[in-house]
């Protein structure tokens, strides 16, 4: 009688491994067989996950979820409600801030992009230095371009400027406060 | 139990692999964010991502609670100390100056001319009034920007796409364009639809116009303090470029740690959030760096030696440009289309320098290819030899950089099992008998019904094999028939440019016949060029039996101008130039057949005398003389021809034949010319009756003519038979066939009609005498008779009466 029993399991245990193994070829077969010769049911691009052994792993794109949000979407807005009553729409002033972003020469010109902070207003004072040369300084206004806080162009003909890695120095004066110095380099020439 | 257990191992562990062999998308993680490729410039500008329809259905399926609370009833998360309980939406909201009823991105409407919205009404109607749907869709369409960056920007600014009782402030600065960090927003740029346009334009315009972060090295701060530092990025597309004007701040380690949560007091969230939530929302903001556009497949089924040109079609859509092979900058590198893993494919075609040189690679055609830019790989395949079933995965490979992303472009092809069959469809040219030393032309029709495929010489692809014929037994041998159409005497190309399994291919070939008598028998067998010699099948050779016969005309005696009415006796003399032995009718061995000469086209001849016995009656061939000709020796023909009663100019054309085998090219030709034929005659002498005969009396009378004219005569006796009449005698006259009363019965000169008395020399030839000789019997009736009589051709012509007449009386 208990081996009995037993037999009953193990068949039950063996139909539903066979069950198992066979829907997972037919799958993994129907899978595989997706790609055809190069004609794609869809021109926008698919990652074909199957592949494991592609060198970038990747994940779909322009696969829109059109599930529910969830609970935390809300949490920021939420809280800066909650604190509405204690809010201070200003931002807070960081300090004057200046910070080189970028150095390039283009069309024969020099160009150094600044990220300003704490002022919209002000001067932005440029010294180009290396060894050997003259300082070279320019000064320019801070404007508010596009919703961001910059220096205006300093454009400093690269025909001023011999071949070779400048030293940047960009201060930032607004009213009677100065900026610590933000430094970077310029490469002329090659 | 330990069985059961084990069982179950290996069916989770073959179900775990399943799962994984399916591919789940792994969750995002903080190390998954690239500072300097945030978004792909291609996702990031994706216009056509969403219709209005889309971004409709995106917004009401992610508001919260499923729908706007409009009237507010919901409880907010603020604790209502006093009532004991969270205020509702409608008591915070009044409290912070936006009472209810509230109105989400699911019901917003706004003019985008009077700026006119339905906050704090929502049922309001306005005319010209669009949806929030429509704003994100326009402007994004307006500025090329996919409105699924405008969806996540709002929600990172104001979390307005979950929100269900948003406030007027999240409205008026809903994409935080113009809100820099360290000073207040522009006025002037507020409101939702002002905001949404900006945001776009913004975008459009830090791509187009940046001027604070660029392509390549960027110091970016993590924060507006700047105390919390930055780092070098290297930015590599223009929409990363775009995003740092937008939000200058990359995420510290502490933000990406804590994906969806706070880093530390140097964190900054923007970029950061917007990232996430692109990932979260729209899936990922990394593209494979490419798109399909279009290709030219191979066909399912590539013959054995078969090449097909295939392309692939690619869109460069990384923000640097591709390089071709040769063509490369220092320091960049090319390049091309790979098949995955470098695995080879069985059908590269590596004669083509499409390919790289290896089977795994093929070269860009342009010499390079910007951002957007269309990139094509062409090369041929060559069908391998041998049964294949290839897949060739595929995919674009920045060559000692890295493999981009398979995307599933992959042709499969199958090569059939090798088989090298074929049939002779026909062989002509080659009769089963020729002569020896003849040039031939054959001609060969073979269909392929096997699974390669054949090529020209000349027309053969670069990579392919030409097919050609070739001798077998042994393979390759030098043919000693070869004449013109051949490769080296061993090899002869087909005639068409390409014949596929099924079709048919043409040879054409010359051969020399040997001198010797013999059989010819060559067999062939086709081969690919220097790749495989297909088998003998038994179908391919060419068979004869050479019989050589040749003639030389040694002499002839054959006049050119001939009397007509005359007889000649000619002869021809010709040279056994062959090697067989030539027999005449009465020594032809059992089987043989006799040598002759026959006339043109085995007509009759007009020259034929068959009086003759050389003469077949057919009047069409003429028998040899001399018994047996053996190669070398003369054959003697002699014969006799004759000239008809008429003008001609004939020619006499005579070919030496081999009855019943062969008639042979050499021949006798002679022009015959004939004159018009003249009869007439002269008067001679005559030995003449008496004057005056007795009744029942006889007398022998005589008359010599001479032949005045051109033409030979003959009497009754000589006559030849090939002249159909033409006996010459003398006809009683005035009138003509008159019969006369002295004709004697008895007397043979006399024909019976008794109005003709033959002639009694056998020929006369012009200028020559005629004699008559006749029997003049006086009749039983007394009385004067006159008898008249002239010269008749018998059959031919009557010759005029020129006074001949006998006077007799009867008495």
């Amino acid at each position: 009688m208990k081996k009995n029993k037993q037999s009953t399991i193990k068949k039950t245990f063996l139909i539903f491994a066979c069950l198992m193994i066979t829907s997972g070829l037919i799958l993994a077969y129907l899978n595989r067989s997706r790609v055809k010769n190069l004609i794609f049911s869809d021109p926008v691009t698919k990652s074909n996950s199957d592949d494991t052994n592609l060198s970038d792993k990747v994940r779909e794109v322009n696969d829109v979820d059109y599930g529910p949000s969830s609970p935390t979407d809300n949490s920021q807005i939420n809280d800066q409600k909650n604190n509405a009553d204690q809010a201070n729409d200003k931002p807070v002033n960081a300090g004057l801030s200046a910070t080189i972003t970028n150095t390039r020469v283009v069309s024969s010109l020099a160009q150094v992009s600044v990220l300003i902070g704490g002022t919209t207003g002000g001067n932005c004072l440029l010294t180009l230095s290396k060894s050997g040369s003259s300082d070279i300084q320019k000064t320019v206004s801070v404007i508010v371009r596009n919703g961001i806080t910059t220096c205006e162009d300093f454009n400093i003909p690269i025909s001023s400027l011999s071949n070779g890695s400048w030293g940047v120095r960009v201060v930032l004066e607004s009213g009677q406060t100065k900026s610590k110095p933000a430094e970077g380099t310029l490469q002329v020439g090659s | 139990m330990k069985q059961y257990i084990k069982l179950f191992t290996f069916t989770a562990v073959l179900v775990a692999s399943f799962a994984l062999f399916t591919g789940a998308s792994s969750a995002l993680t903080g190390t998954d964010f690239r500072p300097g490729r945030i978004i792909d410039d291609v996702i990031f500008t994706n216009k056509s991502s969403m219709s209005v329809a889309q971004i409709q259905q995106f917004l009401e399926s992610k508001v919260a609670g499923g729908s706007c609370d409009t009237s507010g009833t919901r409880p907010s998360t603020r604790w209502y100390t006093a009532a004991g309980r969270y205020y509702t939406h409608a008591e915070w909201g009044a409290l912070n100056a936006n009472p209810a009823p509230f109105v989400c991105l699911t019901t917003y409407k706004e003019n985008p001319t009077t700026k006119q919205t339905n906050l704090g009404n929502p049922t309001l109607v306005i005319a010209g009034a669009q949806t929030a749907a429509e704003i994100i869709y326009n402007a994004g369409q307006q500025y090329n920007i996919n409105p699924q960056t405008l969806l996540v920007l709002l929600q990172k600014e104001q979390s307005l796409i979950t929100d269900d009782w948003p406030w007027l402030d999240q409205y008026a600065k809903a994409t935080g364009a113009y809100c820099p960090d360290t000073a207040p927003c522009d006025a002037a740029q507020a409101g939702f639809g002002t905001q949404v346009r900006e945001a776009a334009r913004l975008f459009r315009y830090y791509m187009d116009t940046p001027w604070l972060y660029f392509v390549g090295n960027n110091y970016v701060l993590y924060n507006p303090n700047t105390a919390c530092g930055g780092t070098t990025v290297y930015i590599e597309n223009k929409a990363t470029e775009a995003l740092y004007h937008y939000t200058p701040y990359q995420p510290n380690a502490a933000a990406l740690s804590n994906l969806y949560g706070t880093g530390d007091g140097c964190s900054a969230y923007g970029n950061r959030n917007f990232w996430r939530m692109f990932n979260d929302w729209f899936g990922n903001t990394i593209g494979p760096g490419y798109s399909y556009v279009t290709a030219v497949n191979p066909p399912a089924i590539l013959y054995s030696n078969q090449i097909v040109v295939a392309s692939v079609s690619i869109r460069n859509d990384t923000s640097l440009p591709w390089y071709s092979d040769g063509n490369v900058p220092v320091g960049e590198h090319p390049t091309r289309l790979a098949m995955l893993n470098y695995k080879d494919s069985p059908l590269a075609n590596i004669a083509d320098p499409a390919w790289l040189g290896t089977r795994n690679q093929i070269k860009m055609k342009e010499s390079s290819v910007g951002p957007g830019g269309i990139a094509t790989f062409e090369a041929t395949f060559l069908g391998p030899l041998v049964g294949v079933r290839s897949r060739m995965e595929m995919t674009p490979v920045i060559d000692g950089v890295k493999f981009m992303p398979f995307i599933g472009m992959a042709w499969a092809v199958e090569t059939p099992t090798l088989l090298l069959n074929y049939q002779v469809t026909s062989i002509t040219g080659l009769e089963a008998r020729v002569n020896g030393d003849a040039e031939k032309q054959i001609t060969v029709l073979v269909k392929n019904i096997g699974t390669t495929y054949w090529y020209k010489d000349g027309a053969s692809p670069l990579g392919a094999q030409p097919l050609r014929m070739l001798t077998a037994e042994p393979f390759y041998h030098l043919s000693g028939l070869a004449t013109t159409g051949w490769l080296a005497k061993n090899q002869i190309p087909m005639q068409n440019n390409t014949v596929a399994p099924g079709e048919t291919a043409t040879f054409i070939f010359g051969i020399h016949t040997p001198t010797a008598n013999g059989f010819i028998n060559e067999k062939y067998s086709l081969v690919l060029d220097g790749k495989i010699v297909m088998p003998l099948n038994g179908q391919l050779q060419i068979s004869s039996e050479v019989i050589d016969y040749r003639a030389f005309l040694l002499t002839e005696n054959i006049p050119s101008n001939m009397i007509p009415g005359k007889q000649y006796t000619v002869s021809v003399s010709l040279r056994n130039d062959g090697s067989s032995t030539w027999y005449n009718e009465s020594n032809v061995p059992t089987g043989g057949h006799p040598f002759r000469l026959v006339a043109n086209s085995y007509a009759g001849s007009i020259f034929a005398d068959t009086s003759d016995p050389a003469w077949l009656n057919t009047q069409n061939q003429i028998k040899m003389k001399t018994a047996v000709v053996n190669p070398g020796e003369t054959a003697e023909f002699e014969f006799r021809i004759i000239a008809p009663y008429k003008r001609s100019f004939e020619n006499l054309a005579l070919r030496p034949v081999v009855d019943g085998l062969r008639v042979m090219d050499q021949s006798v030709s002679k022009i015959i010319s004939i004159p018009q034929p003249i009869f007439s005659y002269g008067f001679v002498d005559s030995v003449n009756p008496p004057s005056i005969m007795q009744p029942t009396t006889e007398s022998t009378a005589r008359v010599r003519l001479t032949n005045v004219g051109n033409t030979v005569w003959y009497n009754d006796t000589s006559r030849p038979t090939s002249l159909r009449y033409g006996a010459a005698r003398l006809i009683m006259a005035l009138p003509y066939y008159r019969n006369s009363a002295f004709a004697s019965s008895s007397d043979p000169a006399w024909l019976n009609t008794q109005n003709q008395i033959k002639m009694k020399t056998a020929v006369v030839n012009p200028g020559e005498t005629a004699e008559f000789e006749f029997i003049w019997k006086a009749p039983v009736n007394a009385g004067t008779y006159a008898d008249p009589f002239s010269v008749v051709i018998d059959g031919y012509v009557v010759i005029p009466f020129i006074g001949l007449q006998y006077n007799t009386r009867v008495q």
